[in-house]
């Protein structure tokens, strides 16, 4: 929209679907693979979401400090339909049935409602939602007691090493059951040692292919920030962690459209 | 009169008690406990933070330890809000659930009870079917549907009454109140009337008109007594349904009562805040039963041997 | 002369039973047949809905989203742009089945414990009616919840949990109906031909009972869907993808100020619903001449 205050920028996290690596169907990759591919993010995003979250292919929010993650897939039944035929449900016969869990929110609910018939759509399996409360989700989660569940993941400083280190093995926030030896090799050993930017980001971003080609989270959206700012606002520039760093902003009166520039 | 009284207290012991114990095990069965949180927990610290809270004891010990701090007056600490105890608040909640209430059983009585009595007197005439079509209408409407409306209509579309809090902006104590009240408005209607329609066809009405009493006093003197005793009778029942009642009026307009605090207690898993809560929810409404069949005993001597008849309460 | 006498007599002589007495004053109760007739109707639709409903429940159209009323939607859509005369349609048969479910576990174990109770009498009798009693103190709502947050929502768990509120008041009237139905002649009549006490009672007793249980069991149905839907409500009953008024309801009331049809339309349904019942158990209430319990 011309001249809104409006404005909205990615925020440091990602909203994405944990899968349980151990459990039937989903301990196979092709499966989860099929699952993923058959979110249709762009759509979530535009209604459901209102436009308000941008779709994410993967766990690190683009552009995390110059780091862009990769981007193995995107939305195709057709492909989701084979792999998952391959994988021994052709047309989602002998499917032994899943469950999405989520703690009690409207906006959760909304997500796993959609989702859960765009599987059925698009794959012909049976999903069943169910929410529960904060406490007894926690519960689920850290115990593995479930199929998929909802999750999100807030960085605490913008790097993507805070995202990548969730999935090392045993971590205590990795919830799926993988564990890559080189995986962690990578994140641990090899990034923290690279001499240059370039070679850092060269590993995240090898481990972060190799996460992604076994799917065993499934990437929604990642978050944003929301803010009406009158054009007249100078110097707040939207950042990933959303920090409002308020003593650096001037007023510029003149300025009535965000399409002009600052002046001082 | 006094026997009656002493009996009824008796019977409301083992009552109390079965529900303290019920309520004790089934907490404890429920999974997800107090000390889950996102970032996960050292095991060490968990072990601490259970042996405070002595979840460590075996089940029965700690069950013999509440019973204890009960006969104390001590509820616990809350789990939830570390640094509370579970008595400051359920009296913090309480206040507020009373007086929600208060408002809504006066409301009800009130104006269920005029309504009833109005009908009453004509019935079968127009008088008689729009209040209680009404009444009806006010029963088949449950209250998670009625305080949604009321707020949609006099709330969001005529800006007229406040739609959350309680005490913050003047007149939105009115909306909740109506709410909670309306239902029960319907029932005490209905009970009123055929109350009334019972004892005014009784002899001694007749006798009194005979002699040329006029109408009001002959309503408002002899038959009001009789006629609404079924209306006292149910004042219990009304009470308990009017704590139920308040779990949803206080969660649509965001009333931090001891309802509401009740709900989130269970989905929180705060052990000590839903033993706390319903022991003492309870306890109010077994005395409250209690109260109620006192007086309908007082104004009937009938009732007072009917301990366990076919009896509706 | 004769012929008119005989014929009076003959008229007199014929009579109509207790059923058909209670048949024609129903029928002049315009609130009752109107109840009757919604309640038909429901039952109809919600039978019949896997064939005529519009669209499939499931069915969402994510780029429509919520819509009001239109000519291919006429109560509008949700959110999810799926149809609302397809979800209240639906509902309806899970408020339905709850209904009956429900009422027929508490009609079971209300009708034989008072019956028991009643047909016993003395020591039998005063036990199983102080249990009545205290559980009648229970604060069940207190209970519910708590037992619903703790097991999970079970359908099965909810049918139980509603059916073992509401035997307690069946419990009450059936004992006051047996005992009163005791003292009859015809009732000593099977004692002393040696007839078991079982048999008395399912042949005898519970058939002569039955006009206050049809009353309470047709009043009862709307306070377990009252119930069901205050437990869906709060997030405690069915479960999505299932649908039911209650859940209808609490999610229109979340969207209520910008898409109020979503808590209009299945809020019309449901209170339709308790109504029609409520007019039809009073009616029936009046016409079988019940008065309550209380002799």
């Amino acid at each position: 929209m011309e001249n809104s205050p409006y404005v909205q920028a990615p925020y440091l996290g990602t909203y994405y679907y944990l899968v349980n690596t151990t459990r039937k169907p989903v301990d196979d990759p092709r499966v989860r693979r099929a699952l993923a591919l058959t979110v249709d993010r762009e759509t979530l995003a535009r209604t459901v979401m209102e436009g308000a979250v941008v779709p994410a292919y993967s766990i690190t929010p683009p552009n995390t400090l110059g780091y862009y993650p990769p981007k193995l897939f995107d939305y195709d039944p057709e492909e989701a339909r084979r792999l998952l035929a391959e994988a021994g449900y052709p047309n989602g016969e002998g499917w032994p049935g899943l469950e999405i869990i989520y703690n009690t929110l409207e906006s959760h609910r909304k997500i796993a409602v959609a989702v859960q018939q765009m599987w059925k759509d698009a794959l012909n399996i049976d999903v069943t939602i169910a929410n529960q409360e904060w406490k007894v989700y926690l519960n689920s989660v850290t115990t593995m007691d479930f199929t998929v569940a909802r999750r999100g993941w807030i960085g605490d400083y913008v790097d993507a090493n805070n995202f990548l280190d969730l999935f090392l093995d045993g971590g205590g926030n990795n919830n799926t059951g993988y564990a890559d030896p080189r995986y962690d090799e990578l994140i641990l050993n090899l990034a923290p040692q690279a001499t240059t930017r370039e070679e850092r980001y060269a590993r995240f971003f090898e481990a972060e292919t190799m996460l992604m080609e076994e799917t065993p989270i499934i990437p929604i959206y990642t978050y944003t920030s929301r803010h009406l700012i009158h054009p007249s606002v100078c110097g707040l520039p939207p950042n990933l962690m959303d920090s409002l760093n308020l003593r650096y902003v001037w007023l510029d009166a003149d300025r009535t459209s965000t399409a002009e520039p600052c002046e001082s | 009169m006094g026997r009656f009284i002493t009996f009824r207290l008796l019977q409301a012991v083992p009552v109390i008690l079965a529900v303290i114990t019920v309520t004790f095990f089934l907490v404890r069965v429920a999974p997800g406990g107090p000390f889950d949180s996102e970032k996960a927990v050292l095991p060490e610290v968990k072990a601490a933070l259970e042996a405070q809270y002595r979840l460590d004891l075996p089940l029965f010990q700690q069950y013999v330890a509440y019973l204890g701090d009960l006969a104390q007056g001590d509820f616990g600490p809350s789990f939830k809000y570390p640094g509370r105890s579970v008595n400051e608040l359920i009296e913090a909640g309480l206040l507020v659930t009373a007086e929600l209430g208060l408002y809504a059983l006066l409301i009800a009585t009130l104006i269920g009870g005029v309504a009833g009595i109005f009908a009453s007197l004509k019935p079968n005439t127009d008088q008689d079917y729009v209040p209680m079509t009404l009444a009806m209408i006010g029963i088949c409407m449950p209250t998670f549907l009625l305080g949604p409306l009321l707020v949609l209509i006099f709330g969001i579309r005529l800006e007229w009454l406040p739609v959350t809090g309680w005490g913050d902006i003047p007149g939105d104590k009115i909306l909740p109140s109506i709410s909670l009240g309306a239902a029960y408005a319907a029932y005490i209607a209905r009970l009123s009337r055929a109350g009334m329609l019972e004892v005014l066809s009784q002899d001694y009405i007749r006798t009194a008109r005979a002699k040329g009493l006029p109408e009001r006093q002959v309503v408002l003197k002899h038959a009001l007594r009789g006629g609404l005793l079924p209306v006292v009778a149910f004042l219990g029942p009304a009470f308990a349904g009017l704590l139920a009642g308040s779990f949803v009026v206080e969660t649509i307009f965001q009333i931090p009562g001891l309802g509401r605090f009740y709900v989130q207690a269970a989905f929180n898993r705060d052990y000590t805040m839903i033993l706390g809560t319903t022991v003492f929810l309870s306890t109010l409404i077994v005395l409250f039963n209690l109260l109620s069949d006192v007086l309908a005993a007082s104004l009937n001597p009938r009732l007072r041997h009917q301990f366990h008849t076919g009896g509706m309460p | 002369m004769s012929s008119t006498a005989g014929e009076l007599l003959r008229e007199a002589e014929k009579g109509t039973s207790l059923w058909q007495d209670a048949w024609i004053r129903l029928k002049k109760n315009r609130f009752a047949v109107f109840g009757l007739v919604v309640l038909v109707l429901m039952m109809l639709t919600a039978l019949l809905t896997p064939w005529i409903a519009p669209y499939a429940y499931d069915a969402q159209n994510l780029d429509l989203g919520a819509t009001p009323p239109s000519a291919q939607h006429w109560l509008g859509t949700d959110i999810f742009g799926r149809d609302m005369l397809t979800q209240i349609m639906y509902g309806g048969r899970v408020a339905l089945a709850v209904g009956l479910i429900a009422t027929s576990v508490a009609l079971t174990i209300g009708v034989t414990w008072g019956a028991i109770a009643g047909y016993v009498g003395g020591r039998t009798d005063a036990v199983m009616m102080r249990l009545v009693d205290i559980l009648y103190a229970l604060p069940f709502m207190i209970f519910i919840v708590l037992l619903m947050v703790v097991f999970g929502r079970n359908i099965i768990l909810l049918f139980l949990a509603i059916g073992a509120v509401e035997w307690l008041t069946m419990a009450r009237i059936m004992r006051g109906q047996v005992q009163s139905l005791r003292q009859q002649e015809f009732v000593e009549a099977a004692v002393s031909l040696g007839l078991p006490a079982r048999t008395i009672i399912r042949r005898h007793l519970i058939p002569n009972a039955l006009g206050p249980i049809i009353v309470y069991t047709t009043l009862t149905i709307p306070s377990v869907m009252l119930l069901e839907a205050f437990l869906s409500f709060l997030g405690l009953g069915i479960q999505p993808p299932q649908t039911s008024w209650g859940l209808l309801i609490s999610y229109g009331a979340e969207t209520m100020e910008e898409y109020p049809w979503l808590l209009i339309y299945p809020g019309m349904a449901l209170t339709l619903t308790l109504f029609s019942l409520n007019f039809l158990g009073d009616g029936l209430r009046d016409a079988l001449d019940v008065r309550g319990s209380k002799d």
